[in-house]
């Protein structure tokens, strides 16, 4: 044996980790799970602030239109639900619309 | 995710999907690669679960910074790149285990076969490498990395890496009484 070789197998006789380790992986997607979430909520906290600081902006303009808001509430609400029924039909497309209605009626106790 | 050749999509592939937000891909990169990553690791900071703990540290880091991946470089070399990074700064806390190591090492009773005392003068003798070094024998003696894969990841040039493996195996092999 030569002298590389024994290095070789000094260096080599290491604990290797078995592979594929599944429970090593599992652990960090665990942890990129907790990180993106907190990701997600830190962004959600920003934009939070920033739509509080906008209405806190335009706090006299809501004020004064208040009376006229009160008074459209019924078109805003009918306009919110269009707005709903359209982003349903663009993400599901018709035959997904189709298909959640005849799921919906086909749930037990629905006749 | 657009595969490379089958099931097996390429490193590249898994990046694109990766960064586009798919999990099943970066879960795919870090099974594929957690074994280079974590042996690595374990031959420079000598502690395994310190080791483990560095590499999932470094695969968490991976996954913040998949847009710096270069398109044409070894993803194997970045993440080791990385997870170099992530021991250099743990330096202080692995010198402490060293010492602790080492202790433990000088008072048990020795095993009187030749493979393990040349695997414990290796062990001391790697302990007292310059880190540089030391990453360089990790990758290039026992990883069989070739010097320019080592010298990608490590950030050093070819030339310094080419050297810290000859002065490595050199101080190695005086550990256990060869001569280089």
């Amino acid at each position: 044996m030569t002298a590389d070789d024994r290095l070789k197998q000094a260096l080599g006789l290491e604990p290797a980790p078995s592979r594929p380790d599944y429970v090593f992986t599992a652990r960090v997607m665990q942890a990129v799970a907790r990180r993106r979430f907190f990701l997600g909520l830190a962004n959600l906290g920003l934009w939070a602030v920033a739509a509080a600081m906008v209405i806190w902006a335009l706090r006299p303009v809501i004020a004064s239109a208040a009376p006229v808001l009160e008074a459209g509430a019924g078109l805003i609400g009918l306009a919110l639900g269009v707005g709903l029924a359209a982003i349903l039909l663009g993400r599901l497309g018709p035959e997904g619309l189709v298909r959640l209605t005849r799921r919906a009626l086909a749930r037990p106790g629905w006749r | 995710m657009s595969a490379g050749a089958g099931d097996f999509p390429s490193d590249p592939a898994l990046v694109q999907a990766a960064r586009a937000g798919s999990s099943r891909a970066f879960a795919l990169l870090v099974n594929r690669h957690e074994g280079a990553v974590r042996a690595f690791l374990r031959r420079i900071c000598r502690d395994a679960a310190e080791a483990d703990d560095l590499a999932q540290e470094a695969f968490l880091t991976a996954w913040t910074k998949l847009g710096t991946v270069k398109p044409d470089a070894s993803v194997r070399s970045w993440l080791c790149g990385l997870a170099w990074r992530k021991a250099l700064t743990g330096q202080r806390g692995r010198a402490r285990s060293a010492a602790r190591d080492r202790q433990w090492l000088d008072t048990r009773p020795e095993f009187d076969t030749p493979a393990s005392r040349d695997q414990l003068a290796v062990r001391r003798a790697l302990e007292d490498l310059p880190d540089d070094q030391r990453a360089v024998v990790a990758l290039c003696l026992a990883g069989d990395w070739s010097h320019s894969e080592a010298a990608e990841a490590l950030g050093l040039p070819l030339g310094t890496v080419k050297s810290h493996a000859a002065r490595g195996r050199a101080k190695l092999l005086e550990a256990m009484g060869e001569t280089p």
